[in-house]
């Protein structure tokens, strides 16, 4: 088990690296002059001169790997064009209201658990059904949509949540949090419930099931130590899939509820063609995601003895 | 001879396969709005009754009426005729783009299971990676460098699933090669095209599709955000994720152009996401009682 | 209640899957101490009916009337709650496969525990006395099993471990449901005994649900046969076995080929005892050509699989680990011969066959076919050869493309080797099937619309298109019922008399290929260890492992 951990981690720093390049590659790719690109066309040759050299453009390819790459190492990811200040000092400051928006949604993600449990054991019955059909409605609906109802509804109807900004103080923040968390939220809800059911559906019908039922071991203790036990991997490999999802969704939502975080900063320095952010964010992003994910496959092989060698 | 009734019996299959898709209440609304979503797609400029992107300020945020069923936006256009034109957007994207990423997922899955291992790993690794970037993320990066255009929007979901595709196709592919029919058939001195077109292919070709059509919503919902942000399709031409930018300007005062756009994209998501489950119950036998 | 009624009264009782009769109006009683054997063919509900008893039937399945009563309790008013009170009390249950009985997620101890659920004793009692119950079913390094996975285990080890936890509770009534099927011979008959041992220590009542005659022979004391949900007969194993009065028990027990002493040319069948045909040694001396050069002959062959190394040994420099399938294996088959090689699970037999087929790469000695060694020719070349010798794999339905039906499977042989022109394939599929005794129509059915016997018919003549020297067969009979097993043998015989085909039959089952084969060749552990005619091997074994072997597949009629 522990090799397999090992393993699984020198795979993600491996992805990490390879992440790391393709970026790197791509921003050589953009057509024309990149000073150009990020500067817009009006801009004085001096000022594209003294980006160029800012940014090393002027050197060799491999003066540039080299520069780029000790740059990370150091936990360098550039200097923000607009206002000076490094990229990284940038992220960290938004960072919490997007951490905020995503672990309370990946909360709210776990109540389809229960309901998915419940849907499984009283198979065919009412709840499954009805839980079925809303379930499926919402796994594909794009955050945008609920996100613009949800205000509708909420917020200028009822008037009964706030619908801008992150808010102040602990209440005003929580209160800030639902209708976004629900936006991005009640997708994965639905998509955990519908996963969690099939898979408890399958362990049900697996003999060691029917063993334990043959020896009288009570129902309840069943479902949580012999069924559930096994349907969960599948869940948490799906939650670990969904961060990255989740962090997607956070650009749009941030947005539609004028939140800061790092879906806003980006979506600015898209904008603003401010090059080193939106670069900088990808990259803080997909870092974050590969250790989620990587996170979610350990916690598998913790549950499930079985290592499961997927290469 | 034989190949004749092969076809003869996969056509009934295909119908037997649509039959069991009507019966439910729930699977004939997915086909019928799948349909339409085809179809609207299509013939969007010639059915829409207004021109969907012809001004006319006089008549600009008027209420559902009868002469403008879902009302006007900001500039009086017609919202309903904007999205039967939106519906061509949507439509086109899904279709190239799924079908891009499909061709690309199935030929690299198909190398990967059949190559050496070194080479198998490390395209792993690349799907893996590939797959790690957050889509929207890199939909925003890959558009600050290249510009916005639907093209870019293709590229970009093509990028963004082909791994899963080949992921998948390429599990599908390592299973079925160890089954014993294809054992048989290399023992019979099979040669390996005809191997994988006509017993592998066939047989991963299914899950493969249900994949895909339970991906569609995603498409519709990458390009939505993006037209959404003003980093997709660019104005006037109308699409789902522009109208509903028009209308979040006016959300408090004139909440019928948000209500009214988000309708087809619901109504499409579920429809492709129940169809594709209604497929996966009726084709995957692992799953039928 | 008393000691005098039935431990087990079914009456007239009928199970249901939707409109389908699975058992139909059953009425069967089990006495108290005594081991009863359920036998039946696949299809007979006899499972079912097992599984009504401890009430835990399949999600369709639906009891329509009847009544079963435990004890003087009636089993069908149960609620949860009571079969809480007696599953794994006075109920106790062992499920048909191993490999699936036990939970992949908890330690051995931990579910040895679990069923100790009534108990009031403390967790250190409980687990003496789970590791009381691994040593008495004999489990080797028991207090080491305990705090394992099953995955940790081997097929027989969790067998034990299934029967162990059912001992535990120490039942009025042991239930088995094909508990020994997927276990090899030896190993059958070790757990077979094993389970006697036990019922006489407990003198608890047993049902042993199994569609293996001979085993209901060894190990019970009464018997109930069912055929396609009804009980055909019911009775103590003396009476039934030596004097069945039931025409379907009587034919199945003349039909059984581990029954039939005698060396036969042709098998009895269900519907035609009078096929039954003795062997005569000089038919059989005269199909096999001695004189020439053998047509396969595989000499010192060794074939060794690598398994391929993660990433973290790569790093560590942890060596490839080699896995030794076959070790120096020498083989020969006449023109027109008849071989059998028998082995175990494991022993190597099917990687012999399927290096043959160069479908695993050999790693040292020669393979010659005609002369020709397969070995060091270009595949081209080797191209011409499948066509002289086809390979029947195993499994009949999954040898068969799922999506293709039959009538265009059976043809692919000609359209691969480029000798379909010309022509007319349905026609040609039609005569290959109904040389195998399908009718025509079967041209158009998919694999799933077939049985396991039309399926292996099928596999016979997609082997057969190309009019080959020699079929290597690998168990061919396997997975099918006694019934169709004749069948099946019959088929091969006949065709390898009209055809002159040379066979090489790759088994586990002594009792089919005992009549079919001119020579066994024992395989074990990679290596053959025993070669001779029949008649030889049988009566005078020379390897220890061959007449374990012997003993295993054969004692019930030859009590060795």
């Amino acid at each position: 088990m522990l090799a397999y951990a090992i393993q699984r981690i020198i795979v993600s720093i491996l992805i990490i690296i390879l992440a790391v390049t393709a970026l790197f590659v791509m921003i050589q790719f953009v057509p024309g002059d990149p000073a150009n690109v990020m500067l817009g066309p009006r801009a004085t040759p001096e000022l594209k001169e003294a980006l160029r050299e800012r940014l090393h453009l002027n050197d060799a390819f491999i003066v540039q790997v080299y520069y780029f790459f000790s740059g990370l190492m150091q936990g360098d990811l550039g200097v923000d064009l607009t206002s000076n200040r490094p990229v990284l000092g940038i992220l960290i400051e938004q960072a919490p209201f997007t951490a905020s928006l995503v672990a309370s949604t990946l909360l709210v993600t776990l109540l389809g658990i229960p309901i998915g449990t419940y849907a499984a054991v009283h198979r065919d019955g009412f709840f499954d059904k009805a839980s079925g059909v809303v379930s499926v409605s919402l796994i594909a609906v794009p955050p945008i949509v609920i996100g613009l109802y949800l205000i509708l509804f909420f917020s200028v109807s009822l008037q009964l949540l706030p619908a801008i900004g992150a808010g102040e103080g602990f209440w005003e923040i929580l209160l800030h949090l639902v209708l976004p968390t629900l936006a991005i939220g009640l997708t994965w809800i639905g998509y955990v419930s519908r996963l969690v059911r099939a898979s408890m559906i399958e362990v049900l019908g697996q003999n060691h099931v029917k063993t334990a039922r043959a020896f009288g071991i009570p129902n309840q203790r069943i479902l949580r130590a012999y069924v559930l036990r096994v349907a969960l991997p599948a869940t948490i490999t799906v939650l670990g899939v969904s961060i990255g999802f989740i962090l997607s969704s956070a650009v749009i939502v941030e947005i539609v509820f004028s939140r800061p975080g790092i879906g806003k900063l980006m979506y600015d320095a898209v904008i603003s063609r401010n090059y080193p952010v939106v670069m900088g964010t990808v990259l803080a992003s997909t870092v974050f995601i590969v250790t989620a994910t990587t996170i979610s496959d350990l916690l598998n092989v913790m549950l499930d003895p079985r290592t499961k060698d997927e290469n | 001879m034989a190949q004749r009734t092969n076809k003869h019996t996969g056509l009934t299959r295909v119908r037997n396969v649509i039959r069991k898709l009507c019966s439910t209440p729930l699977g004939l609304f997915s086909v019928i709005i799948v349909t339409a979503f085809f179809v609207v797609g299509i013939t969007g400029d010639w059915i829409a009754p207004y021109d969907p992107i012809k001004l006319d300020i006089r008549a600009k945020l008027q209420g559902p009426s009868s002469a403008h069923w879902l009302g006007t936006d900001q500039v009086g256009r017609d919202v309903f005729s904007r999205l039967l034109v939106g519906t061509k957007v949507a439509s086109y994207l899904a279709v190239t783009a799924v079908s891009i990423s499909l061709a690309i997922g199935i030929f690299l899955g198909m190398i990967a299971a059949f190559t050496s291992r070194w080479i198998d790993w490390s395209m792993l690794l690349i799907f893996d990676t590939v797959r790690s970037f957050p889509t929207l993320m890199f939909a925003l990066a890959v558009i600050a460098l290249f510009g916005p255009s639907i093209n870019t929007i293709i590229g970009i979901v093509v990028i963004s699933t082909f791994p899963s595709y080949a992921r998948l196709v390429r599990t599908q592919v390592l299973s079925l090669r160890s089954m014993e029919y294809i054992e048989a058939q290399r023992a019979m001195g099979t040669r390996l095209p005809r191997i994988l077109m006509r017993h592998i292919f066939p047989n991963v070709i299914g899950p493969v599709m249900i994949v895909a059509s339970m991906d569609i919503p995603l498409v519709i919902g990458v390009e939505a955000g993006l037209s959404f942000l003003g980093l997709g399709v660019r104005p006037p031409t109308p699409s789902w994720g522009t109208i509903l930018n028009d209308g979040f300007s006016f959300i408090r005062n004139t909440p019928w152009i948000v209500i009214s756009a988000g309708l087809p994209l619901i109504l499409t998501t579920v429809a492709f996401t129940t169809l594709g489950e209604r497929l996966r119950d009726i084709l995957d036998p692992k799953l039928r009682r | 209640m008393t000691e005098h009624t039935p431990l087990i009264e079914i009456n007239d009782l009928a199970i249901k899957f939707g409109s389908h009769t699975a058992v139909n109006n059953v009425t069967m009683d089990i006495s108290r101490g005594r081991i009863m054997g359920l036998v039946g063919e696949s299809g007979s509900g006899k499972s079912t009916l097992a599984n009504a008893i401890i009430g835990l039937l399949p999600y369709a399945a639906q009891i329509s009337h009847g009544s079963i009563h435990f004890d003087g309790r009636n089993l069908l008013s149960f609620t949860a709650q009571d079969w809480g009170k007696i599953r794994g009390k006075d109920l106790a249950y062992v499920s048909q496969d191993p490999m699936s009985a036990l939970n992949p997620t908890l330690r051995i101890g931990k579910q040895m525990l679990d069923i100790q659920h009534f108990s009031e004793q403390s967790t250190t009692e409980k687990l003496a006395n789970a590791l009381a119950a691994l040593e008495q079913v004999r489990m080797p390094q028991a207090q080491a099993r305990l705090s394992m996975y099953p995955h940790e285990l081997s097929g027989g080890q969790k067998q034990r471990v299934c029967i162990a936890m059912a001992i535990m509770a120490r039942p009025k009534l042991l239930i088995t449901d094909e508990a020994t099927t997927a276990l090899d011979a030896t190993l059958e008959v070790e757990i077979v005994r094993l389970l006697k041992e036990l019922q006489k220590d407990i003198g608890c009542s047993m049902l042993f649900v199994t569609h293996h005659l001979t085993v209901v022979e060894e190990l019970c004391d009464d018997v109930t046969v069912m055929h396609q949900g009804d009980i055909k007969e019911c009775g103590t194993v003396s009476e039934v076995f030596s004097n069945p009065s039931d025409k379907y028990t009587s034919n199945l027990l003349t039909c059984d080929p581990s029954r039939i002493e005698e060396k036969c040319r042709r098998l009895p069948i269900m519907f035609n005892l009078g096929l039954k045909e003795l062997a005569d040694p000089e038919t059989d001396r005269k199909r096999i050509n001695n004189k020439s050069r053998p047509l396969l002959s595989i000499r010192h062959l060794d074939v060794t699989f690598r398994k391929p190394r993660s990433l973290i040994d790569i790093l560590t420099g942890k060596p490839k680990q080699r896995v030794e399938a076959v070790k120096t294996a020498s083989l020969d088959i006449a023109p027109g011969e008849t071989v059998a090689l028998i082995g175990e699970s494991g022993s190597g037999k099917s990687t012999l066959a399927r290096a043959a087929f160069r479908l695993v790469p050999s790693e040292k000695g020669e393979i010659y076919f005609d002369g020709t060694d397969l070995l060091s020719i270009t595949n081209a070349d080797m191209r011409s050869f499948r066509n002289e010798m086809s390979l029947m794999m195993q499994d009949p339905i999954g040898s068969l493309n799922p999506r293709m039906p039959v009538g265009t499977s059976v043809i692919e042989p000609l359209i691969v080797s480029e000798k379909a022109s010309g022509l007319n394939l349905r026609d040609e599929a039609i005569h290959l099937l109904e040389l195998v005794g399908l009718s025509a129509d079967f041209v158009d059915r998919y694999p799933h619309e077939m049985s396991g016997g039309q399926a292996r018919r099928v596999g016979v003549a997609r082997a057969l298109a190309l009019r080959p020297k020699m079929i290597i067969a690998d168990e061919p009979t396997a997975g099918l019922d006694v019934s169709i097993q004749g069948e099946i043998f019959n088929l091969l015989a006949e065709l390898r008399e009209s055809m002159s085909l040379s066979i090489l039959i790759i088994t586990h089952n002594l009792h089919v290929v005992r009549h079919l084969a001119d020579r066994m060749v024992i395989m074990y552990h990679g290596e053959i260890v025993e070669t001779g005619t029949t008649e030889n091997v049988i009566r005078a074994p020379k390897h220890a492992y061959t007449k374990v072997l012997l003993e295993a597949n054969l004692q019930a009629k030859y009590g060795v």
